[in-house]
């Protein structure tokens, strides 16, 4: 089964042309970087700052940094919201369905597509951000400054070399994954409620920015360690680069993820095993 | 034509919710600011101000108006320009109702217009309602900004405002941010006119508004270049209202801005849609 | 000796009822299917035919009865689905693939193989448009694929939904044949449709639904009366209608629109055309039974009649 959802969703321009899109925002940054030479140091979130010329493997976070905002939450939202809902516009659900198959399999190898294209967004993005970075700019260690405990004294930083900076990268790119996925989990919701890709796209993308713009609002503080996407939470994986590596929000953000991907899924679930399909 | 545009889109459940959307916003906030520490020291903007709302209920609307200028309210904006006529057209009334002794300017102005005052209202709605709870809660005193970081224990009072000349700079404020949602405005009632899905006019402004805030430099390294000509990225400058020594420029760059969106995007609008074949 | 116990009924339902948005769609429904039977389900459109057959698809739940598919309850996911093939709600496929791939995901699903699938690409008749991607087919070419998949397997029960909407002549008749293909290889059809000269003339059995109830069913034979109803136009209509009361065997005649229409158990219409001879009047047309569309109309009519007003469809 999930064979075939595969080659239903190779096929799809839409998939190819997400993805060279995301692998082409690297190389844009490259060019932008290696144009204009700034020898001023990029701040990663709350944690450190690097210097972006210094070494092609500062790349990847930059670019991860720049597509947390808007464009990865868009490309997960993409996969998520189209599985169900693109199924159900073009009337081959209901012959997906009335077949000796139980309803949750469907589902899942479609969830598990879906995933699957989200996770190879976030390589992609890595793999363009390494290789553009090195060949522009050198497989070198990267020092990043920690500015928390940098004072007028003393500047504190750390240098990792090559190796340890694409393991940390890694490390990193796999959790912004997570943090992603509470949105991909609300626009796969979506999805087996619709019969328009498109609400369930719009409905994912919105969910990170309406949680966006509460985190920002001052005086709603309380809310915000509640929230499924925050600045602070999409970020948490600067941590990783300062030593030893910062891993309370980590851990924070992990666990709200959790829960939101799961509640999201499990009604999913629900309802498409209980609904009637009519469409 | 006007008024029964009114009647059409005044009852929608969509418009309803979102002024009740609007309203309740400023409450919630005030309760929530109230439950959770009215004393302590919030930032507000980039600029930065630093407030203590439990010294004065005017806070409030400078704190509500703040946080929803960069995104709940071009959200709000989009709607009601994006259902203007791409709402029409997806009803399939579109063609009835052009197919009449009107010429066709006279139908967009129509629409235009009565989109133009929901939004007006709703751009209003949130420092009324603002203003109202937060004196409710905090009182009508004169509005304190302190310096310091956020996280230090003491601060210094830098400037002491009078509760109306609050009040003023709030009337300039909410007048400057409303001209600010007119590019987005623009570009929704735009796309409005090329779609019979308002979903899309609608998507399309807020797209608008995030490729905006992209293009801050604070995201990408080496964009600041394109960041004065972005439609809403300056819409904060009124909060320099409250910083002393008071600062003003670049609110009339930005000003022009707006007018130069919303030249070429109605301009666009006007004569597409004067020009096209009614198909749905 | 002991004999086999019968096989159960290829579709079983009892008292299904399905409240669909507020509206009674299916009402205390009883329906029966047998192998090898081909049925018609008729009825105006709002009747609840659409979502009887997705109720047997496991598509969508009942408020309440029994439903059985090959004996076991349709579900969602029943393993009696295997056997089963349809076309509801028209045909429905991936826009970017071609025909063949689209069968060919059809064929994996269903476990089967290559053969399968090239009778399914010649069973399709579709030529080199095989290959193309299915956005660009037509009305007929879709439904023509949607047959196919249908067909794939050789379900030994086959369920259409409205399947001739919006074809042209050839086309409905290229499914007609298949449908008559199907029962000659022992296939159980059931179709749904509210063209009812296509239900008498394809099916043995018909039912009529109105407003989520039976109003009738039975063999074709019965529904139109064949054996014992007979329609004579002549030009001295009032006069045959007096010879032929007065002839044993006659329960009833009735004139209607210049005809004379004849009921009676075991008539012989030979024997009635000699009788109206003999009396000098000469008979210009005649037919047994009615048209399947006269007694539809006659049940629904007679349903409504009896109801009062009819309640809101619940729409198509």
């Amino acid at each position: 089964m999930i064979g075939v959802e595969l080659v239903k969703q190779l096929h799809r321009p839409r998939g190819w042309v997400t993805l060279g899109l995301v692998a082409a925002v690297p190389i844009v940054l490259v060019l932008v970087v290696g144009l204009s030479r700034p020898t001023v140091a990029e701040r990663l979130g709350d944690y450190g700052s690097v210097v972006t010329n210094s070494s092609g493997l500062t790349l990847p976070l930059i670019a991860l940094s720049a597509m947390l905002l808007f464009l990865l939450p868009l490309a997960v939202a993409v996969f998520a919201g189209e599985t169900v809902a693109g199924e159900a516009s073009w009337g081959s659900l209901r012959y997906l369905l009335a077949r000796p198959v139980p309803r949750s399999r469907v589902l899942a190898s479609k969830a598990v597509v879906a995933a699957g294209f989200s996770v190879a967004t976030v390589v992609v993005v890595v793999v363009s951000g390494v290789v553009g970075g090195v060949l522009a700019f050198g497989w070198h260690p990267v020092t990043v400054v920690d500015l928390q405990h940098t004072t007028v004294f003393h500047v504190a930083a750390a240098t990792f070399s090559a190796p340890a900076m694409v393991l940390r990268t890694l490390a990193a790119a796999a959790f912004i994954l997570a943090t992603l996925a509470s949105t991909f989990a609300f626009a796969f919701f979506l999805s087996t409620l619709t019969t328009r890709p498109f609400s369930a796209v719009a409905g994912g993308v919105g969910l990170s920015l309406v949680s966006r713009a509460l985190d920002n609002v001052p005086g709603l503080h309380a809310l915000s360690p509640w929230l499924p996407v925050t600045d602070s939470g999409t970020t948490a994986w600067t941590g990783f680069f300062t030593s030893p590596p910062q891993t309370t929000d980590v851990v924070h953000t992990l666990v709200v993820q959790a829960v939101y991907s799961a509640g999201f899924l499990i009604a999913a679930f629900v309802w498409f095993t209980r609904s009637d399909i009519v469409a | 034509m006007i008024w029964v545009e009114f009647k059409k889109q005044w009852r929608r459940p969509r418009t309803v919710i979102t002024f009740a959307a609007l309203a309740v916003f400023s409450v919630v906030l005030t309760v929530a600011i109230s439950a959770t520490g009215s004393g302590t020291v919030e930032r507000v903007g980039d600029v930065p101000l630093l407030i203590v709302p439990g010294t004065s209920g005017l806070s409030v609307p400078v704190i509500a108006l703040s946080s929803t200028m960069k995104f709940f309210l071009p959200l709000a904006v989009a709607i009601f320009a994006g259902e203007s006529v791409a709402g029409e057209a997806g009803w399939g009334s579109l063609r009835y109702a052009l197919a009449r002794p009107v010429s066709r300017a006279a139908y967009l102005a129509t629409k235009l217009f009565v989109a133009l005052v929901l939004s007006l209202v709703a751009i209003v709605l949130i420092p009324v309602a603002a203003v109202v709870a937060g004196t409710v809660a905090f009182g009508w005193h004169h509005l304190v900004i302190v310096n310091g970081a956020a996280s230090t224990a003491t601060h210094q009072v830098v400037a002491n405002f009078s509760p109306g000349l609050v009040l003023g700079y709030l009337g300039v404020a909410t007048a400057y941010v409303a001209a600010g949602m007119m590019s987005i405005f623009a570009f929704s009632f735009l796309l409005s006119t090329l779609t019979t899905r308002p979903f899309v006019a609608v998507a399309g402004g807020v797209s608008l508004t995030i490729v905006s805030r992209v293009f801050n430099s604070d995201y990408l390294p080496g964009v600041a270049v394109l960041n004065p000509y972005m439609p809403n990225n300056d819409v904060d400058l009124w909060q320099n209202f409250f910083v002393r020594p008071a600062v003003t420029s670049g609110m009339a760059h930005f000003l022009v801005l707006q007018v130069v969106y919303v030249v070429v995007f109605l301009g666009a609008a006007w004569i597409w849609f004067v020009r096209k074949d009614i198909l749905t | 000796m002991p004999t086999a116990p019968e096989p159960p009924p290829v579709v079983l339902i009892e008292g299904l009822t399905k409240r669909l948005r507020g509206v009674l769609a299916v009402d205390g429904l009883d329906l029966t299917v047998e192998r090898g039977q081909v049925v018609g389900l008729a009825g105006p459109n709002g009747a609840g035919k659409s979502v009887t057959l997705k109720i047997l698809l496991g598509l969508v739940r009942p408020t309440s009865g029994r439903v059985e598919l090959f004996g076991e309850p349709a579900r969602p996911g029943a393993p009696a689905l295997a056997r089963v093939g349809a076309l509801v709600d028209g045909p429905g496929f991936v826009p970017h693939l071609s025909g063949r791939v689209n069968l060919r995901l059809a064929c994996r699903l269903a476990h089967l193989g290559d053969a399968e699938l090239e009778r399914a690409v010649a069973n399709a008749r579709l030529g080199p448009a095989i290959d193309r991607q299915y956005r660009t087919y037509s009305h007929g070419m879709r439904y023509r694929l949607g047959l196919a998949q249908a067909l794939l397997g050789q379900p030994e029960l086959l369920i259409l939904d409205e399947p001739t909407t919006g074809l042209d002549p050839a086309h409905i008749r290229e499914i007609r044949h298949a449908i008559a293909d199907a029962a000659a290889a022992g296939a159980t059809v059931l179709f749904s449709s509210h063209v009812l000269r296509e239900v008498e003339q394809v099916c043995t059995h018909a039912v009529v639904m109105q407003q989520g109830r039976l109003v009738g069913a039975g063999r074709v034979e019965d529904l139109v009366h064949m054996t014992d109803t007979v329609r004579l136009e002549t030009d001295r209509p009032d006069d045959a209608a007096e010879v032929l009361r007065a002839t044993d065997g006659i329960t009833s005649v009735l004139v209607d629109d210049g005809a004379v229409e004849a009921q009676g158990p075991a008539l012989r219409p030979g024997d009635l055309l000699l009788k109206l001879d003999a009396a000098g009047l000469a008979v210009q047309g005649f037919r047994r039974g009615r048209s399947l569309e006269e007694a539809y109309l006659e049940l629904v009519g007679e349903t409504a009649a009896e109801s009062g007003p009819p309640e809101a469809s619940p729409g198509p």
